[in-house]
């Protein structure tokens, strides 16, 4: 797909891709830079209830926008909320939910840096009876009024069926799909790896071989990739759990000389997709969507909060975007993935 | 009685039970506890060998803040081990969360089953509280911080389980034992020991009115119940024994008691007995018969005997009595003493006897004889007078009765010893008369034993009584004079004895010239032994005799001129005295501060025809020792007294007169009736007087002169402490003197300012006046510094050359009109 494909695709919503790139990007400054500017400008006013969303790190592009669309949606309720990001680092993130805790928040939105010190940041909110509400990342274990998560499972099989066509479309069907995977024992890796494979098995096409990343770098995804490559001769597709190292996986195929052999897909979304996909470049994108969690997390702590029953376990769709679809899904990505509000 | 006491079968049955029961008892439960412990043991070594790995293990967790993580650990490792509780005190997350500690961990409920801990839950902290056995493990990082506490709680739930069930087994098994031991002893004493015993009994209870069996007992039973039937069969043979022995003692007593009543009443000792507990003293009639009364005439107490006792006598008596039963009657109380007799006259009497105590120390009985011992105190008394004649006659010349050789020796080697300790002189004298080898030869020897005791008496005159006077032999005496001031005070003694013997003696009608010459040698000057002394001395007389004898020589020619110097001097002064040759001269005493003349104080200055005049310095010390000082004290106070009176007379402004007092005329004993009529006759008012007494004379004899010092201050007279510093005064005399003046000694002015030491004197004596309320004067002032000096440290009366030089009357006259001229000047200039 050409530029001026992509120009096309997107003046329906009156916006240019490049401005849409340049939003976003000043979007991701300004959350960084006046979040919790932001949040302490929202301090509680008379008997407004007063939330406290505890991130694993706000840096991540996926946690600014779900802090925005629960930002957005707190504004709505007449909720003041304060984002307080953990930065990674296990010792914040008790801090702040310390801070919190101390502050006596009307209830807390958690996204812990992994599911075990989300046990015992819920843990510590039930001791001081504080609501919490869990988004995407769980807890291994505690008491909280309703786990938010994307459907891996689901929207791993979708994209799987999306490889699926597109490789029956170029005859490709005998070809192997080799991955790149998230750790396996993560139960979103799991999820993804099965959803994933189900479309395969569906489909009559083979998995070749499974790495699991540990550092994330872009150096281990390009030695990964560059190792299947080598390894199976009749590999046609490489699928990428993760978004962000896509550009290694792309110079391994073309390092390989095997540039226009072997397809790509991911999990997850980077704004670059957007022109990738229809390129072609990229056969197809899994994508969640924060901003509609973040929204969903508020309106479930505030049902809470009236008393009202409130789903234990809410699962998201994931959307499966492609370069047929994507036109279509371009008004949802814009919003619930990328939290661009019109 | 012995009905009531319960058997020997009861007893032992008891015992039995009671032995057995014990030891099953203490058995179950030493192994009970032991097993208990081993276990305990176990689980604790177990435990804290598993605890190590643990902490390890969850040490990297706590640093990560992963409490989560090591939650579920703990769980499982509780599963594990089966405990009541593991909990962990997380410093790091305690830190971050405001608290000392993050306390979590994993607990057992009632069902047993794992829950997390929850500080706050009091039965989980109450639960802790009961665990049997905790134990705490610190949780450290590589580095060696203390990261947390890891504790393990463990019940004893199993433990008790399994020591309930091992108590009874073992009580069933405790119980059933004694059962059987106890029966099996019961049946063994029976047979063995009771059936014997109970023979034993049988025969003992055939006896007779006194208890004793008629029988011997049977023998049986075991070694020991054999043994007692043996003993018991020895002790009834053994009594039936002792009371045949017993008859036999009781027979040869009544012998015993018949001889000594034989014997008492045989003697010539008196006996005594004191029954202490009755007081009652008996004593067999020939005590009483000793002392010339009737037997039963004397009352039997202990005061009847005392009042026999010279009274005198009464106190060591009864004291050496109670010294004796002190010891607890150690040896034999013996003494003696004199009893009175009826007739009244003495008896000496010896006393000896032991005394009889009863275990606590208290005398029973004292038992004794009474000696008379008169007729052999007697002998010893004649003995012992025998001895000391002998004695005497040994030491003693038999003519004369002084001295012989021998005592004087030893009287002279104890006198060097002394005058060695004191560092004193002493003198001895070499006497020998001059012509009494002729009157001797002519007249016989009666005549010249006459001459020896009459030159005897004179010698004994011319000595002081403490001299020791003694005849070597012949017509040599010797006397030794101890205490010397000065070696020339030997002559004084030489000299009266000259004069003494100069005299003639009458024997037989014949009037005889004898005479003497006398050598006289110094300790230490002419030797330091007994042996060198009388040979200086020896030589020293035939010096004399040399000299045309009745004449006196000292070993060493220059102490004889000094001597003949002083005898000239004496003599001189005696003279002087008749002939009115005495001056007295004024030396005014000034009050710098207020210009004023406070007094004079009278010098006497000696006028000779031909030596001019005399320095007091030359004949004082001579006046002094000769006691001539004290009449020309006397002098020197009516001339001086006349002197003042005129001034006074003549309207001039006197102050006192301070006369010099030597305390020579303490030991007269008209001194102070000698000061009134002084008064009266020259009509002198006694409070313009202030006697002037030197320090040292004073500490000489100090009680006497402070006493004498109070009669002239009751006289109104007053009294200034003269040349003080000198001597060595002490302060509580010092309080205790009538004085009102302290006169500051010349020696201690002369180097003033410059001489620090002579300063400070100075200054402690110019102090301790005003702490005392004295009034001071400073003698010797020479410069106007000396007068500066005295000036500025509180002194402001002064007296010497720097004023005037002691003057003549008809000058001082002039110095007094002089001087109240010059004030008068300077009060209208």
């Amino acid at each position: 797909m050409t530029m001026e494909g992509l120009f096309r695709r997107i003046h329906t919503a009156m916006i240019d891709r490049r401005v849409m790139r340049f939003y976003l990007g000043f979007f991701l400054l300004l959350s960084f830079v006046f979040i919790p500017a932001q949040a302490s400008a929202e301090e509680p006013l008379g008997a407004s209830k007063r939330l406290a969303y505890l991130v694993s790190d706000i840096r991540i592009p996926f946690w600014a926008i779900m802090a925005r669309g629960i930002q957005h949606s707190a504004a709505s309720q007449g909720f003041s909320v304060e984002v307080m990001s953990a930065d990674n680092t296990a010792k914040l993130e008790l801090e702040n939910s310390v801070k919190a805790i101390r502050r006596k928040v009307d209830g807390i939105i958690l996204s812990p840096t992994n599911s075990s010190a989300g046990a015992t940041l819920l843990k510590l909110a039930a001791q001081a009876k504080i609501p919490v509400v869990v988004a995407d990342i769980g807890a291994d274990s505690g008491s909280y009024v309703s786990y938010i998560s994307s459907d891996n499972a689901e929207g791993a099989y979708l994209i799987g069926r999306i490889l699926a066509e597109r490789m029956h479309d170029l005859g490709w069907q005998d070809g192997r799909v080799g991955i790149i995977a998230i750790p396996q024992k993560r139960e979103n890796g799991q999820a993804r790896t099965s959803g994933f494979m189900r479309a395969l098995e569906e489909a009559g096409i083979k998995g070749a071989d499974l790495r699991q990343q540990v550092d994330f770098s872009h150096q281990e995804t390009y030695r990964f990739s560059r190792e299947l490559i080598q390894a199976h001769a009749d590999l046609r597709a490489l699928w990428l759990q993760g978004s962000d190292r896509y550009q290694a996986a792309l110079e391994a195929i073309r390092d390989s000389g095997k540039e226009g052999q072997i397809l790509l897909i991911c999990f997850d979304a980077e704004p670059e997709f957007l022109d990738l996909i229809p390129q072609g470049a990229l056969v197809g994108a899994a994508m969640q969507q924060p901003f509609l969690m973040g929204q969903m997390a508020v309106e479930s702590l505030q049902r809470h909060l009236q008393g009202e029953p409130v789903e234990r376990l809410q699962q998201l769709p994931i959307l499966a975007v492609s370069a047929d679809n994507i036109d279509q899904q371009l008004p949802l990505i814009r919003r619930n993935v990328l939290g661009l509000l019109p | 009685m012995t009905k009531k006491r319960p058997s020997i079968y009861l007893t032992l049955t008891l015992i039995t039970i009671a032995t057995v029961g014990g030891i099953m008892a203490l058995q179950t439960y030493y192994s009970s506890t032991s097993t208990r412990q081993q276990m305990l043991d176990q689980l604790t070594a177990g435990a804290e060998r598993s605890f190590i790995a643990l902490a390890k293990n969850i040490s990297e967790l706590i640093a990560a803040y992963s409490a989560n993580e090591y939650q579920r650990i703990i769980a499982n490792e509780l599963e594990l081990k089966n405990g009541l509780a593991i909990i962990v005190d997380d410093l790091k997350m305690g830190e971050v969360m405001g608290l000392q500690a993050y306390r979590s961990g994993s607990i057992r409920d009632a069902d047993w089953k794992i829950v997390d801990f929850d500080p706050n839950n009091s039965a989980q902290k109450a639960l802790l509280e009961t665990s049997f056995y905790s134990h705490r493990h610190s949780i450290t990082n590589d580095r060696g911080e203390v990261l947390g506490w890891l504790t393990h709680y463990a019940s004893d739930r199993e433990l008790q389980q399994h020591l309930d069930a091992l108590l009874m087994r073992n009580l069933i098994d405790s119980l059933a034992i004694s059962l059987l031991l106890i029966i099996a002893l019961f049946i063994a004493i029976r047979s063995r020991l009771l059936q014997p015993l109970g023979q034993i009994v049988k025969a003992l209870e055939h006896k007779d009115d006194d208890g004793i069996p008629h029988h011997f007992v049977p023998r049986g039973g075991p070694r020991e119940i054999a043994l007692l039937a043996d003993t018991l069969n020895r002790m009834i043979g053994a009594i039936d024994h002792s009371r045949k022995e017993l008859r036999n003692q009781h027979r040869a007593l009544e012998q015993e008691q018949e001889r000594f009543h034989l014997a008492v009443e045989g003697t010539l000792d008196g006996l005594w007995d004191w029954d202490m507990r009755s007081n009652h003293l008996y004593h067999s009639p020939r005590f009483e018969t000793m002392l010339g009364y009737d037997p039963g005439e004397l009352p039997d107490s202990p005061e009847a005997w005392t009042g026999l006792l010279p009274p005198e006598d009464v106190a060591m008596t009864e004291h050496l009595g109670k010294a004796y039963m002190e010891t607890r009657g150690e040896g034999i109380y013996e003494r003696t003493f004199r009893m009175r007799t009826k007739a009244g006259d003495w008896r000496w009497i010896t006393a000896r006897g032991k005394a009889v105590f009863a275990e606590d120390g208290t005398p029973l009985r004292f038992v004794g004889f009474h000696t008379d011992v008169t007729h052999m105190i007697r002998q010893q008394q004649e003995l012992l007078e025998q001895k000391a004649l002998l004695h005497y006659q040994a030491n003693h010349d038999a003519l004369t009765g002084l001295a012989n050789r021998t005592l004087f020796n030893d009287r002279l080697e104890q006198a060097i010893v002394r005058a060695r300790r004191n560092h004193s002189k002493l003198a001895l004298l070499f006497i020998d008369l001059d012509h009494f080898k002729e009157i001797n030869d002519s007249l016989g020897h009666r005549a010249g034993d006459m001459i020896l005791n009459s030159a005897t008496q004179r010698l004994q005159k011319g000595i002081r009584a403490e001299d020791t006077l003694a005849r070597l032999g012949g017509d040599e005496f010797t006397v030794l004079m101890e205490g010397l001031h000065q070696e020339q005070d030997a002559s004084l003694r030489a000299e009266d004895i000259l004069q003494q013997m100069a005299r003639a003696f009458i024997i037989d009608g014949h009037e005889l010239y004898v005479g003497c010459s006398i050598g006289i040698s110094i300790y230490p000057d002419n030797g330091i032994s007994a042996r060198d002394l009388l040979k200086n001395a020896d030589a020293a007389m035939y010096k004399a005799k040399n000299e045309g004898r009745n004449n006196f020589q000292y070993y060493s020619a220059e102490m004889t001129t000094l001597a003949f110097e002083r005898l000239h001097l004496e003599s001189a002064l005696r003279a002087a005295i008749s002939n009115d040759e005495f001056v007295v001269y004024y030396q005014p005493q000034i009050d710098v501060s207020r210009r004023q003349i406070t007094g004079v104080e009278a010098l006497v200055r000696w006028q000779h025809p031909g030596m001019g005049l005399v320095s007091p310095a030359q004949f004082i010390p001579i006046a002094e020792a000769s006691g001539l000082i004290v009449e020309i004290d006397r002098l020197v106070m009516r001339q001086a007294m006349t002197q003042l009176l005129q001034w006074r007379q003549q309207g001039l402004d006197t102050g006192t007169l301070a006369l010099n007092l030597s305390v020579k005329h303490f030991q007269r004993k008209d001194f102070i009736s000698a000061v009134i009529s002084a008064l009266v006759d020259t009509g002198c008012n006694p409070e313009w007087l202030e006697f002037e007494v030197t320090e040292t004379q004073v500490m000489d004899n100090p009680t006497e002169s402070i006493q004498m010092l109070h009669r002239l201050d009751d006289l109104g007279i007053s009294l200034a402490l003269d040349d003080f510093g000198t001597g060595h005064s002490s302060l509580a005399y010092l309080k205790k003197m009538p004085i009102s003046k302290l006169k500051i000694d010349q020696s201690f002015v002369r180097d003033l300012p410059d001489d620090a030491e002579d300063a400070a004197i100075s200054k402690a004596v110019i102090a301790l006046a005003q702490s005392l309320g004295l009034d001071i004067l400073a003698e010797g002032m020479e410069k106007q510094v000396q007068i500066d000096f005295m000036l500025e440290h509180g002194c402001n009366k002064v007296q010497g050359y720097f004023y005037s030089k002691p003057l003549p009357a008809a000058a001082m006259t002039e110095f007094y009109t002089s001087w109240q001229g010059k004030n008068v000047h300077r009060m209208f200039a």
